[in-house]
């Protein structure tokens, strides 16, 4: 499913470059493979396990009660980066690509 | 003389001032002994003076009577921490431009920082002002330095910019000034007239949100060490400056917030690497306008830690980038990439500035930022702090992740590069430490903080939470860039708030060309064409228009029978065109004369 929302922007943004995508597409590996392979990615999804557990053992005494919430930060994170990612996206089409530099 | 500056100092700022004036008179290691030999003095100067002491070097203003003196050196709690780090990046990126042999670079770079000295331990409004122009006009030589025409155009429009922000600011002294009737200045707030003049010419040169515009037109722009200096001072000292007079102005928690966002938007898809260092810039002085507005002693102690702390990793960031650029050529992100293999040294450091921005733990950005953000929670600021918390997670984003990534790894695309000189890399090794230390030894860091306060950053609570936040804010990132969803960076101009007054200038000067020229031909036509013309014919005939004139009155008694009012003139006008007038006309003109001289004299 995320393979296929990928393709879609793609198709979208480089009409004449179908045939190169779809072969980089079709090259590219699916999450757990990579997993396996590279032990920086591993090391990364296990610290990211361990932080997620880790939040039910520490006393967080946020002044802000929101913050309190459990995972609160995780989610924060990351949802806030991929606002803001697409919030530039959404720049970039008000505001489009005017002059050429 | 020397007995009297011994005993009572000299001011930093003038040291590096008159220090600049000798520079090009000398040459090769006399020149590198005593450019590093300023800063140097500069720091003894500052810590001879007692900070109990009182103001110091007062002359008093012509005879302006108390509270008009001037003063340069109000050295205190909140003002001397600023000193410090000034000096120490000016020592840090003076080596950093150790083997440059523009002069010009060196006379500027030396006044800005004396200037921005001065700025921060002046005690009175006219001292403060002189020093801000001082800076403004040395920075503007730091981005003309860089002879191109892109610099030339960026400098014009950045000292047009900073000639209105100035005349603000001087606005509201004079009008303060005439209010209070002293040049001395604490806290101001938000009460005046005055101070709104004051605010928008300290805000311009803070570049908040929406003033930021010539930061991010200019900086790039600058050469490759005037961008380390230029990183440093006009935005802090204009820090300084809201911090003494704008305590607690709630405006600013707003602006702060806006202008700590906002810039995260510009930064994730801007190409030019120093563009999005000079957004990322603009950002965090955000989080310090923030704290400022908050007003608190965490707040306050928490927008000098960040000052301290951002001066030391942004002017890393600005010398990985002049590093990088004198290695490739290439200024864009996307030109660029797999350096980590050429340029290991500049990628490390790189990667420092890059936790320490971020705020990850172990880094300095970690003890300085969590103390704004901890300020806006004690608060209950909920909406500022779930803004500053999501700048922050931003943060991670453009400039933890995306400049190292797509600078040192990311698509290998063979660029040939060599490592950095020795220079640079020991400037940037030390600014690299100095990031690390001091989150290690954040005692040290919070000692010289104008508040004493207790705050402890490495709770184990804090460090999950902030672990968490990073880490899943980068899992965001790498799970978009990998589905293609991350977007390319920018091929062109971003329009930006300068777009106003660059677009503005334009347009005024068309109208102004369109509306001047069209009464200029008007005023041609009318008094040149016309009037002139009129008044020439009328002259021409004249004695005989005034004949006619004057005669015309009794036009029936002089007829003669056999003509219409046309006789009349037409036997004047051929009268006076052969020189024959009749004596009878004359006569009467004459006597006619007479009775006027008579009757008004």
């Amino acid at each position: 499913m995320k393979k296929n929302s990928g393709s879609k922007k793609n198709n979208r943004e480089s009409k004449g470059h179908q045939p190169e995508k779809n072969k980089q597409k079709a090259e590219k590996k699916p999450l757990l493979t990579i997993a396996k392979e590279n032990p920086y990615v591993t090391g990364f999804i296990v610290v990211l396990g361990v932080l997620l557990i880790l939040d039910f053992m520490i006393h967080k005494h946020e002044k802000i009660s929101i913050g309190n919430v459990p995972e609160f930060y995780a989610v924060y994170g990351f949802v806030s980066a991929a606002v803001l990612i697409f919030g530039a996206k959404a720049l970039r089409a008000l505001f489009g690509q005017s002059k050429k530099r | 003389m020397i007995p009297s500056i011994i005993h009572n100092g000299f001011p930093p700022a003038l040291i590096f001032i008159i220090g600049a004036l000798l520079v090009p008179f000398l040459k090769g290691r006399a020149k590198f002994a005593y450019l590093l030999l300023i800063p140097i003095a500069a720091l003894a100067a500052m810590s001879g003076v007692d900070i109990n002491g009182g103001a110091r070097w007062v002359l008093p203003l012509m005879n302006f009577g108390p509270g008009y003196d001037m003063i340069f050196g109000r050295i205190d709690n909140l003002s001397r921490i600023f000193g410090i780090i000034f000096i120490l990046i000016s020592f840090v990126a003076l080596i950093y431009s150790l083997n440059i042999a523009d002069d010009l670079q060196y006379v500027a770079g030396l006044c800005y920082v004396g200037g921005a000295l001065g700025v921060t331990f002046a005690g009175d409004l006219f001292t403060l002002y002189i020093f801000w122009e001082v800076m403004a006009i040395a920075s503007t030589f730091l981005v003309l330095a860089r002879r191109t025409r892109e610099a030339q155009a960026a400098a014009f429009r950045y000292v047009m910019v900073h000639i209105v922000g100035g005349l603000s600011l001087l606005a509201g002294i004079v009008l303060y000034v005439k209010a209070f009737n002293t040049t001395e200045f604490s806290v101001i707030g938000l009460h005046s007239t005055a101070s709104w003049f004051i605010l928008i010419g300290v805000a311009l040169n803070a570049a908040a949100f929406p003033l930021h515009g010539w930061l991010k037109d200019a900086y790039p722009e600058a050469t490759l060490a005037g961008a380390v200096f230029l990183s440093a001072f006009t935005t802090k000292s204009a820090v300084y400056v809201m911090a003494r007079m704008f305590t607690g102005t709630e405006l600013l928690v707003w602006v702060g917030a806006a202008t700590a966002v906002i810039p995260v938007l510009y930064a994730i898809i801007e190409n030019d690497i120093r563009r999005i260092m000079a957004y990322s810039l603009i950002s965090q002085v955000g989080f310090m306008l923030c704290a400022v507005g908050i007003g608190t002693q965490l707040a306050i102690n928490g927008a000098a830690a960040h000052a301290f702390c951002h001066i030391l990793y942004k002017a890393l960031f600005f010398m990985v980038a002049g590093a990088v650029i004198q290695a490739t050529g290439k200024t864009r992100l996307s030109d660029l990439g797999g350096l980590y293999k050429t340029m290991p040294l500049t990628c490390l450091y790189c990667l420092v500035a890059s936790a320490s921005i971020s705020a990850f733990p172990l880094f300095n950005g970690f003890v300085s930022k969590s103390m704004i953000i901890s300020a806006a929670s004690h608060e209950h600021l909920t909406a500022v702090w779930l803004i500053l918390e999501c700048a922050s997670a931003g943060t991670l984003v453009y400039a933890g992740l995306r400049i190292p990534y797509f600078i040192f790894f990311g698509e290998d695309k063979g660029i040939k590069a060599v490592e950095a000189p020795a220079n640079m890399l020991i400037a940037m090794g030390v600014a690299a430490f100095l990031c690390f230390y001091l989150a290690v030894d954040f005692k040290s860091l919070y000692r010289l903080l104008p508040f004493a306060g207790g705050y402890v950053p490495y709770t184990f609570a804090h460090v999950i939470a902030q672990l968490q936040l990073l880490l899943f804010g980068a899992l965001a990132f790498f799970l978009l860039v990998r589905y293609d969803v991350f977007p390319s960076p920018s091929k062109s101009d971003l329009p930006d708030t300068d777009l106003i007054y660059r677009k503005g200038a334009v347009l005024f000067y068309r109208a102004a060309d369109v509306g001047m020229n069209a009464l200029n031909a008007f005023s041609a036509e009318l008094f040149i064409g016309r009037i002139t013309s009129a008044v020439n014919d009328f002259a021409r005939n004249a004695p005989a228009h005034i004949a006619y004139l004057c005669v015309s009155p009794f036009k029936s008694i002089l007829e003669t029978d056999d003509g219409g009012a046309k006789n009349l003139k037409s036997s004047i006008y051929k009268a006076f065109a052969s020189g024959s007038v009749p004596v009878g006309i004359t006569a009467a003109l004459s006597t006619l004369f007479i009775v006027i001289l008579f009757c008004f004299i």
